[in-house]
C-alpha cells in the first residue's frame, strides 16, 4: 500500500502545466528571491513615494524597523532585475511564492502564488497581450470556448492598465490585472521606452485552481492536509 | 463611492440611458459600477473609481465629465467652469498657515446673520439616496457640495472662537496634544497631525483633512459661520487618518490629491448654497495660496498610440476621441498637444493619453493577437527543471507534497506586524513544518487507507546566511531511518549525486539550492498529464475506523467478500483496504480495514456496531464464509 504513488501539490502541477503552455509561446521560466526589499518590490516597479501600498497594511516588512527589507508581494518584482541582465527580445514568465498583510478567509491568504508574465520587444501592443492570455487560458482551463474581455484598470508599473474578464462555462469571472510595462520601468530596466514596448501581466494560481476545480478555499493549499492535497 | 442617478441627470438635456447601461458603460470604459440600487425614486451607482482617477472622479461631477465623454454629450453645466468667490478681505479674520507644504491652499468665507434649520427636502433626500444623514441646512450644504465638486469643506461656528479678531492657525500637534470629534471621540494627536487650530485659544478646532472637532461645532444656535475651503497635503492626511484609524468622506478624497483648482469653484458654490437656504451676508474671506503649477501639455503621436494599443486609428478618430473629452489640444500633422484640464492631475505622459484614447475607443475592439514567432528557443530553467524530477521521483515512492507556512514561531527575520502573534517569524527549515503535518495526517491515516505518511516539501527558507530553497522528506511511524535511507538513494540514483544530508527523527531535509550547483545543466522539463479531476470537499467529522478478517473458500474470488461490504456498508462506508491475505488448509483470509464518516454528523458507536454487524451476518451466510 506504501508503493502507492503519492500526490504532487496542485500548486506545483498547474505551474508544471503552465511551463509547457509559455514555453510554446516562446516565454521561458525565471525567478528570483521572496525576500527583498522596497526598492525592488516597490520603487523601481514605479510606486510613488506616498504610495498607499507601502503602508504596514498590506505589505510583511521585516525588523529591524527601517531596514526596508520586506517579503515580496508580486512576482512583478522580478521584472527590473531581470531587465538589467537581459536585453530585449524578453519573454518570460515567473511563478512564484508572493506574501501579502491582510486578514484570510476563503479567498484571501497571506501567501500565495503568482504567475507573472512579461514580454518587452520592438512592436509589442495591447491586442498581442490580450492573445497571448486567451491562448494561456484556453489551454490551462482545456476549453477552447473561453473568451476574454479588457476593462481599464490601474496598477503602478503599467500604463496602460487593464483588469481582464474571462468567460467561462458561460459566466464572466474577473481574473487578473495586466497592461503595458510603464515607461519609468523599462527605463528603470535600462530599456529605452521610445524603441521598446512590452506587456506584463500577473495571475494567481491560487485562484486558477480553484476555479478549474471548483475548490472553494484557498487556505486549505497551505495547511498540508492530505484529504486536499490526496485529490489531485 | 456613491452617486446619485439623478443627480447625474441633472447635468444634462437629453435623458441619460438607464441605470443598468450606465453601470456598463462606467465598468468597460472607466471603471467599475459595483452595484446599483433602487432607492425611492432615484438609483444609487456604487462606483469602484480606479486610484489614478480618484483625484478627478469622487464627485458626481467627475461621473458627469466622464458620462459625457462616454456618451459624446455636452454637459449642460460645469462647476468647474463657473465663477470662484469674488468678495473682500474678511475684516474679522486672520489666517496663518505654517508650513505651506502641507497646506498649500486654505480659504475660508464669512458668513453672518444665517439661520440654521432644517434642510429642504431636496437636499435631504439627495443625501439619502447616498446614505447620508440630514444634519442641518449649514452642515448639509458643505456636504452638498462636496459630493458635487469633489471638494471637503467644513463650517465652523465664528462665534465660538475666541477673542474678538478671530484667527485660525494651521500647525502641527504637539506631542499628547488631544482633540475631541463631532462625534465626541477624542483622540491624542502627535508631531505628525495637521492640527486646525483656534490661533487665540490655543485649542484644536479640526483635524486637518479628516475632521472637524466639537469646539467650533455647528447647531441651531449659530449666527455667524466661517466656511473652510482647504488643500492639505495627500500624503500627510493619508498617513493621520491611518494612523487614527479615522477614515471619512474628507480624508478619502484629499489622500488621493485632488486639484487645488478645487477650492475656489467649492467655496464660491458653498457660499451661493448656503445664502439660498440659511439667508445671511457674506463679510469677507480669506484665501492663503501657495498657487499650484499649471498643467505642462503632453505630445503624442498617432504612430505611438496605435503601436501601443495595436489598433489602427486614424488622426481623425483621435481627434474624435480628444472633442469629446473637450481636452484642450493642438493637432498638428499627426502629433496632438494636449493640455490637460486641471482637475485631471493624472495624465503626465504620452502614455498617460494613450490609456485615455484606448478606453473610450473600447478595448473591445482590440483583436487577441498572438505573439510572432519568437526567433530564440525558451531556455530550460536548472531549478525548477530539477525540482520537477524530484518531486517526480517522490510521488512515484509514494510520497505526497505539502507547501506549509512560511511563518513560524522560531527564526532569523521576524515582520513587523501582521501574521498570527505566535507566528511572527520566517522559517529557517522545513522540517518543523513537516513534522506537524505529519502528525497531523498520521491521525487521518487510514482515511487514506495508509499504513504511514509520507511527505515532502520544496520551498524556500530565510536563515541569517540567506535565503535558499531546502527540500525535506517526512515519514511518521518506525523505523523511518531505513525508510527514508531507501528513498535517498534512490533520488542519488536518479540525481546522479550524493546528498550530504542524513535524516534524523522522521525527517530527512536537504539543501537544495546547494545540491543543485553541483548538478549538470537541465536539458528539458519532465512529461506530465494534465489533472482535470473536480475537487470534492472533504468531511469534518471524525471518522470511525473498524476491522474485519473472513475465511472463504480458495476457489472463491476475493471480489464476493467486497461486494457484500460495499452493499452493506452504505454511503457511510468511505474507505476500505485490505491489510493482509494468507491461505490455509484449502481456505483463504483476508482481512481489511474499513473507514465510516459522515458528511452531516458525527456517527456514533451504535449506528456503526450496527452496520458491522451486519455485514458479519451477510457475510456468515454466504457459503464457507466465515467471519473470524
Amino acid at each position: 500500500m506504501n508503493e502507492e504513488k503519492g500526490h504532487k501539490h496542485p500548486i506545483s502541477q498547474a505551474i508544471r502545466e503552465l511551463t509547457d503552455i509559455f514555453q510554446e509561446m516562446g516565454f521561458s521560466l525565471a525567478d528570483g528571491p521572496e525576500m527583498t526589499n522596497d526598492y525592488d518590490n516597490f520603487e523601481v516597479l514605479n510606486f510613488g513615494e506616498d504610495h498607499p501600498a507601502r503602508d504596514m497594511q498590506d505589505t510583511f516588512w521585516l525588523k529591524p524597523e527601517g531596514s526596508q527589507m520586506l517579503l515580496r508581494t508580486q512576482t512583478s518584482t522580478v521584472q527590473v532585475p531581470y531587465m538589467l541582465e537581459n536585453k530585449p527580445p524578453i519573454r518570460i514568465f515567473v511563478p512564484g511564492k508572493v506574501y501579502r498583510n491582510e486578514a484570510t478567509d476563503s479567498t484571501h491568504e497571506m501567501q500565495f502564488y503568482q504567475v507573472e508574465g512579461l514580454a518587452v520587444d520592438k512592436g509589442i501592443t495591447l491586442e498581442h497581450l490580450k492573445g497571448t492570455l486567451l491562448t494561456l487560458l484556453q489551454r490551462f482551463f482545456n476549453d477552447e470556448n473561453i473568451e476574454v474581455r479588457f476593462r481599464p484598470g490601474y496598477f503602478p508599473f503599467v500604463e496602460p492598465g487593464v483588469e481582464l474578464d474571462m468567460k467561462y462555462k458561460g459566466k464572466w469571472i474577473e481574473l487578473l490585472g495586466a497592461g503595458m510595462v510603464h515607461p519609468n520601468v523599462l527605463r528603470n530596466g535600462g530599456i529605452d521606452p521610445k524603441k521598446y514596448s512590452g506587456f506584463a501581466f500577473g495571475m494567481g494560481i491560487d485562484r486558477i485552481i480553484m476555479i478549474r476545480h471548483n475548490s472553494n478555499d484557498v487556505r486549505k493549499h497551505y495547511d498540508g492536509d492530505l484529504r486536499f492535497v490526496n485529490q489531485f | 463611492m456613491k452617486v446619485s442617478y439623478n443627480w447625474l441627470q441633472e447635468y444634462f438635456e437629453e435623458k441619460l440611458p438607464t441605470p443598468e447601461e450606465l453601470g456598463e458603460l462606467l465598468t468597460f470604459h472607466a471603471y467599475e459600477v459595483e452595484e446599483i440600487e433602487k432607492v425611492d425614486s432615484d438609483y444609487a451607482l456604487d462606483i469602484d473609481v480606479l486610484p489614478n482617477r480618484s483625484s478627478d472622479s469622487m464627485s458626481h461631477r467627475g461621473i458627469a465629465r466622464e458620462v459625457a465623454t462616454l456618451l459624446g454629450r455636452k454637459m449642460k453645466y460645469d462647476p468647474l467652469l463657473g465663477e470662484t468667490l469674488e468678495v473682500e478681505e474678511s475684516e474679522k479674520f486672520k489666517v496663518e498657515v505654517e508650513d505651506k507644504r502641507l497646506c498649500s491652499r486654505y480659504a475660508i468665507a464669512v458668513i453672518e446673520g444665517v439661520k440654521v434649520g432644517p434642510s429642504p427636502d431636496w437636499l435631504k433626500s439627495a443625501l439619502e439616496v447616498l446614505g447620508q444623514r440630514s444634519i442641518n441646512n449649514i452642515v448639509d450644504a458643505t456636504n452638498y457640495v462636496m459630493l458635487n465638486t469633489g471638494q471637503p469643506l467644513h463650517a465652523f461656528d465664528a462665534n465660538k472662537l475666541e477673542g474678538k479678531e478671530k484667527k485660525i492657525v494651521i500647525r502641527n500637534a504637539k506631542k499628547n496634544e488631544k482633540i475631541t470629534t463631532l462625534t465626541e471621540d477624542e483622540y491624542e494627536l502627535d508631531s505628525g497631525t495637521l492640527l486646525i487650530v483656534d490661533g487665540n485659544a490655543d485649542t484644536g478646532i479640526g483635524i486637518a483633512g479628516v475632521k472637524g472637532g466639537n469646539i467650533a461645532e455647528v447647531d441651531k444656535n449659530t449666527k455667524d459661520i466661517a466656511i473652510e475651503s482647504a488643500h492639505f497635503d495627500f500624503a500627510s492626511v493619508r498617513k493621520t487618518a491611518q494612523k487614527l484609524k479615522l477614515w471619512t468622506e474628507a480624508s478619502t478624497r484629499f489622500q488621493n490629491n485632488p486639484s487645488q483648482h478645487l477650492v475656489g469653484y467649492a467655496l464660491a458654490d458653498v457660499v451661493e448654497l448656503i445664502l439660498d437656504l440659511a439667508g445671511g451676508e457674506v463679510e469677507g474671506a480669506v484665501d492663503v495660496c501657495i498657487p499650484e503649477k499649471d498643467k505642462e501639455p503632453v505630445s503624442v503621436t498617432l504612430s505611438q498610440i496605435n503601436n501601443l494599443l495595436g489598433t489602427s486609428l486614424s488622426q481623425k478618430n483621435v481627434a474624435g476621441i480628444f472633442d469629446r473629452f473637450d481636452f484642450e489640444y493642438e493637432a498638428k500633422d499627426d502629433v496632438f498637444t494636449v493640455t490637460p484640464p486641471f482637475e485631471r492631475t493624472d495624465i503626465n505622459i504620452y502614455e498617460d493619453l494613450i490609456e485615455e484614447i484606448g478606453r473610450v475607443h473600447g478595448y473591445e475592439h482590440l483583436e487577441a493577437r498572438q505573439l510572432p514567432e519568437s526567433n530564440t528557443a525558451p531556455y530550460i530553467h536548472k531549478e525548477f527543471s530539477y525540482a520537477d524530477k524530484v518531486r517526480n521521483i517522490l510521488v512515484g515512492a509514494g510520497y505526497s507534497e505539502v507547501l506549509g507556512y512560511t511563518f513560524r514561531a522560531h527564526g532569523d527575520y521576524e515582520v513587523i506586524s501582521g501574521a498570527a502573534s505566535d507566528k511572527t517569524f520566517l522559517r529557517i527549515g522545513l522540517s518543523c513544518g513537516i513534522g506537524k503535518y505529519l502528525e497531523s495526517n498520521s491521525k487521518m491515516a487510514p482515511l487514506f487507507g495508509l499504513e504511514r505518511v509520507k511527505l515532502f516539501e520544496l520551498g524556500r527558507v530565510f536563515p541569517k546566511s540567506g535565503e535558499y530553497v531546502a527540500l525535506a522528506i517526512g515519514v511518521s511511524g518506525k523505523k523511518t531511518d531505513k525508510i527514508l535511507d531507501e528513498t535517498k538513494k534512490v533520488l542519488e540514483r536518479e540525481l546522479g549525486i550524493k546528498i550530504p544530508e542524513n535524516s534524523k527523527e522522521g525527517i530527512l531535509e536537504i539543501n537544495f539550492s546547494k545540491l543543485l550547483e553541483k548538478l549538470p545543466e537541465a536539458k528539458n522539463y519532465e512529461g506530465f498529464e494534465q489533472n482535470l479531476t473536480p475537487y470534492k470537499d472533504f468531511s469534518l467529522y471524525p471518522f470511525v475506523l473498524r476491522d474485519t478478517a473472513v475465511w472463504i473458500p480458495s476457489s472463491v474470488d476475493e471480489k464476493e467478500i467486497l461486494n457484500v461490504i460495499e452493499e452493506h456498508g452504505g454511503k457511510l462506508l468511505i474507505n476500505k483496504t485490505k491489510f493482509d491475505e494468507f491461505e490455509k488448509g484449502g481456505k483463504m483470509s483476508y482481512a481489511y480495514h474499513l473507514v465510516f464518516q459522515s458528511n452531516e454528523r458525527t456517527l456514533t458507536d451504535d449506528e456503526v456496531n450496527k452496520i458491522m454487524g451486519d455485514i458479519t451476518l451477510k457475510l456468515n451466510a454466504k457459503k464457507g464464509f466465515e467471519v473470524r
